[in-house]
């Protein structure tokens, strides 16, 4: 190994572009992945830990991504591998702090706060296989063709299911709304 | 295109810029406002599903690769090299999930993997390699439990005794209220993980029983964009503290570690 110190040197090279790369990545979509995490999970600890896990994974295998256009359904993957993987593994060694820190600071009014805590309830409600599409489509911004690859769906079926998950939410959310009328 | 199509397109992706589509809706009324509708319905979802981010999570999240990108460099050596004099390896060696990862143990990759992941610490570690492991450890864990510097309520010097007692210490005081207790993991030995209100915010204060050498090596003073730490080493115990940038350490250093007495 020695007197190789060009390859090393290249190597270090290389090293230092992936880290900047990766960097990249961390910075540019970790808030949207929390929040994708969060509603898969609805623990903020756990939506955490699996970021966390999503970026290690990606960190040991970012060689394969090739395209950095494709860097968000490629870490959308991983981090649903990693969700359904979450009850076989073994926990964090650390110890965890309970659950009790999720503070919204953002100032909205009674009524939108109301609003929106209706909505979350409704979009829990979904079965999988409308709320996951529609979470893809508006947490991450995802496109019909890469929900499609992220769920290994066609792209028919995709829209199919975003349009039944908005029409189910609306369904439900203007039976809450007369059921409040009825109530008043 | 027709109206039922049109209105299965725009619930599907009410945000959609497809031409044709856009100028279906514009052609009548109805159209239109049923696609400002949705659009309006989506504006909703998403305001109600935009929540708050925590803190300081890219930093944690690089903090954490860099620590496992350290810890990994033993993970690829072959397993039967465990027992070779330690004191040679480097000082990364001390890590918790050390064996079961490459069952294979081919040696020409293990090794080009090594070599790899070595590199990869020494590039993110930035400044001095791996002299740095242990404070980058200490880092590493202050922001895995980095909700536990926003906590309020006291625990008592009784409360903590009890679980010191476990370890075989007793702490005489603090100085400040402890907010956080708990008994964690460091690098395989069991160790007590403190905050309490200094004049200066939160510090963490990490008593580990120093028989491991779990914080053996490395620098005594660290330090990353946010937090600086300080380790002093013990004959019984390495005791680790952690707080905000700019903090004077050494005002509570002495303080601390008089107050700790072990009980042989």
């Amino acid at each position: 190994m020695l007197g190789n110190k060009n390859a090393n040197s290249q190597v270090l090279v290389d090293m230092a572009e992936k880290k900047t790369r990766y960097e990249k990545l961390v910075h540019v979509y970790h808030s949207e992945l929390y929040r994708f995490a969060y509603w898969l999970c609805r623990d903020p600890n756990i939506a955490e830990d699996l970021v966390q896990e999503t970026f290690l994974r990606a960190w040991r295998s970012l060689d394969s991504l090739l395209d950095q256009k494709a860097a968000k359904p490629w870490l959308l993957t991983i981090l649903r591998r990693e969700n359904a993987r979450r009850f076989e593994r073994k926990q964090f060694d650390y110890s965890d702090v309970e659950n009790d820190t999720l503070v919204d600071d953002k100032s909205v009014t009674l009524d939108d706060e109301m609003e929106q805590t209706v909505i979350q309830r409704q979009i829990a409600k979904l079965s999988d296989e409308y709320r996951e599409p529609l979470l893809l489509q508006v947490v991450m911004g995802c496109s019909g063709d890469e929900i499609a690859e992220i769920l290994d769906l066609n792209k028919n079926t995709v829209m199919t299911r975003l349009y039944r998950a908005r029409n189910q939410l609306k369904e439900a959310l203007s039976r809450d709304d007369e059921q409040l009328k009825g109530a008043s | 295109m027709d109206d039922l199509e049109f209105r299965r397109r725009v619930s599907a992706q009410p945000n959609s810029t497809d031409k044709e589509l856009l100028e279906f809706a514009k052609q009548h009324p109805e159209r239109q406002a049923y696609l400002d509708e949705m659009q309006a319905f989506d504006k909703q979802l998403s305001d109600a599903l935009d929540i708050p981010v925590p803190a300081g999570l890219a930093e944690r999240i690089l903090a954490n690769t860099a620590a496992h990108a350290q810890n990994e460099a033993p993970v690829s050596e072959p397993r039967f090299t465990e027992q070779t004099d330690v004191t040679k390896q480097q000082p990364i060696n001390n890590v918790v999930e050390a064996s079961s990862r490459f069952k294979l143990g081919r040696l020409p990759l293990a090794m080009a993997a090594s070599l790899l992941v070595a590199v990869g610490a020494f590039i993110f570690s930035g400044k001095q390699n791996v002299a740095y492991a242990a404070g980058e450890h200490a880092l590493a864990h202050v922001y895995h439990e980095i909700n536990s510097l926003q906590k309020t309520q006291a625990i008592s010097l009784e409360t903590v005794n009890e679980k010191f007692a476990v370890l075989g210490g007793h702490l005489d005081e603090l100085p400040g209220k402890v907010t956080y207790l708990m008994f964690c993991d460091f690098k395989g030995q069991k160790g007590l993980h403190l905050v309490f209100e200094s004049e200066h915010g939160p510090m963490t204060v990490f008593i580990v029983p120093s028989k491991d050498q779990s914080f053996g090596i490395g620098e005594d003073d660290f330090q990353d964009d946010r937090f600086e730490g300080h380790i002093n080493r013990g004959p019984d115990a390495d005791t680790i503290l952690v707080a905000s940038l700019g903090t004077p350490l050494e005002n509570y250093n002495d303080r601390i570690n008089h107050a700790i007495r072990w009980l042989h």
